[in-house]
């Protein structure tokens, strides 16, 4: 990454060509740019100085207007041609406005007059030399801005399309898995029961998890669009507590009953969405609390919004790790984080979906303390938001 | 719901099965084809009461296949109901409103919800 910046500071790209026919002038060149330590090439006429330019990189060429063999202004074109940042200064013994407008069209940076005072010219070939370096370093940072964003578009579209290749297998099994559960309800011993669970459990857990990914993969690209509907907030709450249910069972934690307060409160949102905030925050919750713990929701009626706190009594999430949680890839460290795993995206599309719904999502968590996560959902959607 | 047939286009082998057995018992008679061309053929042979129909696949890809029916009067009326695991139905169904598709479900869904979507369609019959 470091390497296009470095390049415009030093190496060839820093030379300076000067193209003159007369050779008495070459000398006053040579001794002035010498003296300053500066790489200078020299061309008696202007088939040479093709030959130079296209061998190599020049920052600054000054070229006479009158070559034997080639107009200052059609050198100018040929040198911009192969290096659009290069500085062409003409000179002319007979300076004129036409002549300076010529030279200019055809992509010339200075045109002076003869005689010139060769320290202007020193100075005007270290300016020459700043201003070139600094164009090759906005264009190499440029460059690889757009090199970044084409990895991160062609990364969104492997992961739309891995995603895709896992739905189509995981719906036949999960569907051949329910068509023979149903004919094996009645009959089977524990143990091949316990077995069905399993495979019952895996499909649900591997279905959640292609499901994240592909909304991560949305929310990246921002095709993912919430479709606003009138919800209760307790029901789908109820729902998620219920779907997760084997999964506070195998972990050992107690689910927490529902309070009915606001069961009654409908809030604008896309309830497939706000399913996916709730089995992510409670997912994570009994994934961080050892067993015999507890985790529940509650949620609570503010004037324009709606609260629901995920809480849980596990390991707890250190200060300063607050503000991180909610980056994508981000996993908090620790033995019980790793062991619990995750792909790092689960509250990285919490944020995302809430911020869709022109919501709001913090903690409140000590390491120890078990964890409080705030979801603030408004009540009415306005069209800007929806539009979002 | 019997005497009703329903024609499964997937290039999945697989996902035809099990669409098969699910409809199956619920009454349906099955005919299958393994991409759009086929499917085409089928249509033309017998006319479905309803289609369901995968978007990715070779020779013709559904989208395909839905609009070669909506072109011939004869065939504009059968129900049509998109099955596909590319996950950007919505968003493109929001878009693409002039499509006139009965339904879509994204896989995986759970095959008791083609059940409810075909009831849906056929009106309780």
């Amino acid at each position: 990454m470091a390497e296009p910046a470095n390049m415009s500071s030093k190496g060839s790209a820093s030379r300076i060509l000067i193209v003159d026919d007369e050779e008495s002038l070459i000398y006053v060149w040579q001794r002035f740019f010498g003296k300053e330590g500066m790489l200078v090439d020299f061309a008696g006429d202007g088939k040479q100085a093709l030959d130079l330019i296209k061998r190599g990189d020049y920052a600054v060429i000054f070229s006479d207007l009158n070559l034997p063999s080639l107009r200052g202004e059609e050198l100018a074109r040929l040198a911009r041609e192969r290096d659009p940042l290069v500085c062409v200064n003409v000179i002319t013994g007979a300076p004129s406005i036409e002549g300076a407008v010529a030279c200019m069209k055809m992509g010339a940076c200075d045109y002076m007059g003869k005689p010139f005072d060769p320290l202007n010219l020193v100075v005007k070939a270290r300016r020459c030399l700043q201003h070139y370096a600094q164009k090759k370093e906005m264009a190499a940072m440029k460059e690889e801005l757009a090199r970044y964003e084409e990895i991160n578009r062609l990364k969104s579209e492997f992961v739309s399309n891995v995603s895709h290749e896992l739905r189509t297998p995981l719906f036949s099994t999960r569907g051949a898995f329910d068509l023979l559960r149903v004919d094996l309800a009645s009959g089977l011993d524990q143990t091949r029961r316990k077995l069905l669970g399993v495979i019952e459990n895996n499909l649900d857990r591997l279905g959640q998890v292609i499901g994240n990914v592909l909304d991560f993969a949305k929310l990246e690209r921002g095709t993912l669009k919430p479709e606003f509907k009138s919800v209760s907030l307790h029901d789908l709450a109820q729902e998620v507590m219920e779907s997760l249910s084997p999964l506070f069972t195998q972990r050992g934690v107690v689910a927490a009953p529902l309070k009915r307060e606001a069961s009654g409160r409908r809030i604008e949102a896309d309830s497939g969405q706000i399913r996916q905030v709730l089995t992510n925050l409670v997912g994570n919750a009994v994934k961080f609390t050892p067993s015999g713990g507890r985790v529940g929701i509650e949620i609570r009626d503010h004037e324009a919004m709606l609260e629901m706190i995920i809480w849980d009594t596990g390991i707890g999430v250190a200060p300063q790790e607050h503000s991180k949680i909610f980056d994508r890839f981000y996993q908090v460290d620790g033995s019980l984080a790793r062991e619990a795993g995750g792909s790092g995206i689960g509250l990285a599309i919490v944020k995302g979906i809430v911020d869709l719904h022109g919501g709001a999502v913090w903690i409140e968590s000590k390491l120890g303390e078990g964890s409080r996560f705030h979801v603030s959902l408004p009540k009415v959607q306005t069209k800007e938001q929806g539009n979002a | 719901m019997p005497d009703k047939k329903i024609l499964i286009v997937d290039d999945e082998p697989d996902v035809r099965f099990v669409l098969r057995t699910a409809l199956e018992r619920a009454g349906y008679s099955i005919d299958e084809a393994k991409d759009g061309l086929e499917a085409l053929a089928k249509i033309a042979q017998a006319l479905p009461d309803a289609i369901l129909l995968d978007v990715m696949m070779p020779k013709m890809d559904g989208f395909s296949v839905h609009q070669k029916l909506k072109e011939n009067p004869a065939w504009a009326s059968v129900p049509v109901v998109i099955i596909t695991g590319k996950g950007y139905m919505k968003e493109f169904m929001e878009l693409r409103q002039d499509l006139a598709v009965a339904a879509y479900l994204e896989k995986p869904f759970p095959v008791s919800m083609i059940i409810g979507k075909l009831q849906d369609i056929f009106g309780n019959g």
